[in-house]
């Protein structure tokens, strides 16, 4: 299947990263790291909430499949080379110049969409300047129209994976309808849409969000462009189903497409040179043309280009208005440099100063050790006897099944993954009880107290915000403002007593893999309010309610209502 | 020879296709009337399209996009757009600015930013270029030229427009994108430095940051949905955030909902206002769009969030006093956008 990354961004931005780009590199090789450099300084990247240079040092890992601004430059670069802006260098795919084609991009300013539109059109598979994974022979986005008009003028997400971008070849009229079948079958019912994607995703061996996610700038680029717009259709089962459908210009450019003489790299490299030099001129002016460019000052040399290509035109049955062909995107570099006047190159790159640079640098974030608490357990008196019997049963059973607290506590939690609110507010708050805190847990609709649920310690409440699994799989920064929330309004309209020192809480069902964000955030909060938040998930508060039950210890009080950053066990 | 080609609609900077005979003073507005035009030779009428260049109707210079000191580094749209709706387009041929009707919500943003009083809010509604130069001050020859500095006065439309009416529907379905454009457009031209957040860039949830004109640093959240009784909590996390890792005092920061309109007089909104004043001592001020609206129209500036301003206060919940406006031209344009409803 052909894999679009995907940089996260509109189209609109995703130009203007690479006119950021250029305005501060051209006419020089680069490499991704001077990128990075040139798109930050044009303030139009961020790493982990921080922006300008700090982003820059935060971001920069020696482990450079960790470092996120490279990460995501590596992905417009991609985006970049494949729309022929951008060239590798004949010595490395890794260092770039900046292309004629991408250029006139820059140069249209706000009226860049014509052309990127023609770029797009342009984009084809297999070139001799970009290697992809698989054997494909596509013209995508060609393809994607004209199967949207094939198929009653619109597309899902679903249907452009199982189809065009899961084909191989688009040429023949028998490639055409065997995606249109695909899709078709796939057109019965939800189940069998599912099903065929579900298909593609065990033979490709991608899970079915990662496939999605390759969906995500063909779709930004189709609705960006005007040629597509969200809408809804039926399964044949009557059941709807959101979908793309052509939009008039859309429908247009599809005919055009239909109606177009497609020129593949394999074909142009059979033409002899001086006839493929003309054919590129021809074929690349007329894009601009299209494009609302003035070509009139290059009116002779197209009309010597066209002269020397006539016979190729006559072969292909094409005037070079009708042509699918782009040379930035289709042809060699070689041949590129043969046909285009080159743009001079002033400066090379220090070759492996980013990696340096690189390995240099620290894991590019602050230390949050401060920020994972390991508890004090402490003997306690009430510990694990109090809370609802049948929950302590639960335990008590998990505990003797598994053996291992640890084990028990996973166990337990993945008993509970499902919980709606209802069941699983009081859950933490009985679990609580356990532990031999006095815990409750707000009735619904009870706004006017903004917190979920309560602990008392030594007298004073820690406001608890709940996040059940069927709200947040994995908590989230969401969460963690609510906390802060609640423990203002706490302060602010009493109820309970409190103090601000005093730990406002985060419970829910797991913690993110990446807890960069959240650990910022509630570094920032404690610098700038000088109020605590401390955060648990399910796991670790069954663990210490085992070890309670176990053991009759609990944790120290005191470092509960002072908790800020990560409950660890 | 170079096999680069320039863009059709390519309007180098500093040219002109028309010009006035003498220089521009003043630019005057006046309710369903053309923008009239004040010119040093003592001669007025009816502005005219000059074509310019750089076309301010339609395009921001990069230096309107900068912002003083550390926040500088803020990622913001990068967008030069003028137009939240890209209404107003180029006329290549004709070298003159034309606005698409269907597509305008009768912001006034090109209105207000045309230093030749070409454009109008006829109608109430749309905004439409002169071209046609009724008045005989344009001389037809190119030339190139700066900017002037001109004295703005009057009223672009009174606050009871149909345009002004219709914002809680024809603002309120912008996408995100041109929402946050639209607002840092209206802020800048009532007189703030200020950037929003580029959409897509989920590392930096501040939708805006800037400095109001008494130089103080500002971070605000927009909201036009439903979001609004979010905006308070929002606040503070970006408060955190420009404190923690930028260095600007908690104190010295205002942290500033921008909504459409304001939510119901019972909301929990004011309420959670007033805890987290009476608890962090920090003030969070609301502006609706309507009023940024209300103050562009009527050429006003905002001047700061000093004291009570646009603070919701324990019974003070209109905005109409801070903005600085004649009560007689101080009509509610929508629903909200002065005084929440009962």
């Amino acid at each position: 299947m052909l894999r679009f990354p995907n940089p996260g961004s509109t189209i609109e931005n995703f130009v203007r990263v690479y006119g950021a780009a250029f305005e501060r590199l051209s006419g020089r090789t680069v490499n991704l790291d001077e990128i990075v450099a040139a798109v930050v300084a044009a303030n139009m990247a961020t790493s982990s909430g921080y922006m300008g240079e700090e982003a820059v040092a935060r971001s920069t890992r020696a482990d450079r499949s960790r470092d996120p601004l490279y990460n995501q430059l590596k992905m417009y670069a991609e985006l970049f080379r494949i729309l022929g802006w951008l060239h590798p260098t004949p010595q490395s795919a890794l260092n770039f110049t900046f292309t004629l084609l991408g250029q006139q991009v820059v140069a249209a300013g706000r009226d860049f969409g014509p052309l990127l539109e023609e770029c797009v059109l342009g984009i084809v598979y297999p070139t001799p300047i970009l290697a992809v994974k698989g054997d494909f022979d596509l013209r995508p986005f060609a393809f994607i129209l004209r199967v949207m008009a094939a198929c009653g003028g619109h597309l899902s997400r679903d249907e452009m994976i199982i189809g065009p971008l899961s084909a191989a070849r688009d040429r023949g009229k028998k490639d055409l309808d065997a995606v249109v079948a695909t899709i078709e079958a796939a057109r019965e019912s939800a189940v069998a849409s599912g099903e065929a994607v579900q298909t593609v995703s065990d033979a490709r061996k991608i899970q079915v969000n990662t496939l999605q996610n390759y969906t995500r700038w063909p779709i930004a680029l189709l609705r960006d462009l005007g040629w597509a717009t969200r809408g809804q259709a039926r399964f044949r089962d009557g059941r709807k189903y959101g979908t793309f459908h052509l939009t008039e210009k859309g429908q247009m450019l599809a005919e055009r497409v239909d109606g177009s003489v497609d020129l593949r790299a394999d074909e142009a490299a059979q033409i002899a040179p001086e006839e493929r030099n003309a054919l590129a001129v021809v074929a690349h002016f007329r894009m601009l043309e299209r494009s609302g460019f003035d070509i009139a000052p290059l009116e002779q040399r197209i009309a010597d280009a066209e002269t020397t290509v006539a016979p190729v035109f006559g072969r292909l049955g094409a005037d070079g208005r009708d042509l699918l062909f782009s040379p930035f995107q289709s042809l060699s570099l070689g041949d590129i440099a043969a046909a285009f006047a080159p743009s001079e190159q002033t400066a090379h790159i220090e070759e492996g100063k980013g990696r340096v640079m690189a390995l240099e640098a620290p894991d590019g974030r602050d230390d949050r050790s401060h920020l994972f608490v390991h508890p004090n357990l402490v003997a306690a008196e009430g510990a694990g006897v109090g809370g609802p019997d049948t929950l302590r049963a639960e335990l008590a059973e998990l505990l003797e099944a598994h053996g291992k607290i640890s084990v028990a506590a996973a166990k337990f939690a993945e008993n509970h993954a499902k919980d709606t609110q209802t069941a699983f507010y009081p859950l933490v708050t009985h679990l609580f009880q356990i532990l031999g805190f006095e815990s409750d847990y707000s009735r619904a609709g009870v706004n006017y107290q903004r917190w979920d649920a309560y602990i008392k310690v030594d007298g004073y409440a820690l406001p608890v915000e709940i996040k059940s699994p069927t709200e947040e799989v994995m908590l989230s920064t969401k969460a963690v403002r609510q906390a802060l929330e609640n423990k203002v309004i706490l302060l602010s309209r009493g109820g309970l007593e409190t103090h601000p020192d005093l730990a406002s809480l985060v419970v829910g069902n797991r913690l993110p893999n990446e807890r960069g964000e959240m650990s910022n955030l509630i570094d920032d909060v404690f610098k700038a309010f000088g109020l605590r938040l401390g955060v648990i998930d399910l796991t670790t508060l069954a663990h210490l309610t085992l070890r309670a039950m176990r053991d009759g210890v609990t944790i120290e009080a005191g470092q509960l209502s002072q908790l800020r950053g990560f409950l660890d066990v | 020879m170079s096999d680069f080609v320039v863009h059709k609609g390519t309007r180098p900077a500093g040219t002109f296709a028309r010009h006035y005979a003498a220089n521009v003073e003043g630019v005057r507005y006046e309710h369903e009337t053309r923008t009239a035009i004040m010119l040093a030779d003592g001669r007025s009428g009816a502005g005219s399209c000059l074509g310019c260049g750089s076309a301010p109707c339609m395009e921001k210079e990069d230096s309107e996009l900068t912002l003083f000191g550390a926040l500088d580094a803020f990622p913001g749209d990068p967008s030069r757009d003028v137009c939240p709706t890209r209404a107003i387009r180029w006329d290549s041929e004709a070298s003159s600015a034309y606005v698409v009707a269907d597509d305008c919500i009768g912001c006034g943003l090109c209105i207000r930013r045309c230093p030749y009083g070409a454009i109008s809010l006829l109608n109430g509604l749309t905004a439409s270029v002169e071209t046609a130069d009724p008045d005989g001050l344009v001389v037809l020859a190119a030339t190139k030229g700066e900017h002037p500095e001109v004295n703005r006065s009057g009223q672009i439309a009174t606050l009871d427009a149909p345009a002004a009416a219709n914002f809680p529907t024809t603002v309120g379905s912008l996408e995100d994108a041109r929402t946050t454009l639209f607002v840092r457009n209206l802020l800048n031209e009532v007189g703030l430095n200020a950037r929003t957040r580029r959409r897509g860039d989920t590392n930096m949830r501040i939708d805006a940051v800037g400095f109001s004109r008494n130089e103080r640093p500002f971070v605000a959240e927009i909201e036009t949905g439903a979001g609004v009784l979010d905006s308070p909590r929002a606040l503070l996390e970006d408060v955190a955030v420009l404190h923690s890792r930028y260095g600007y005092a908690v104190d010295g920061i205002d942290p500033v909902s921008i909504i459409l309109s304001l939510p119901n007089v019972r909301s929990e909104y004011y309420q959670v206002i007033r805890d987290i004043e009476k608890v962090l001592g920090l003030r969070c001020r609301t502006v609706t769009i309507g009023a940024l609206v209300a103050l562009m129209w009527n050429c006003t500036k905002l001047d700061g969030f000093n004291g009570d301003a646009y603070t919701i206060g324990e019974s003070v919940v209109n905005l109409d006093e801070f903005l600085g406006l004649d009560n007689a031209k101080l009509i509610e344009p929508y629903a909200g956008a002065f005084k929440p409803a009962k």
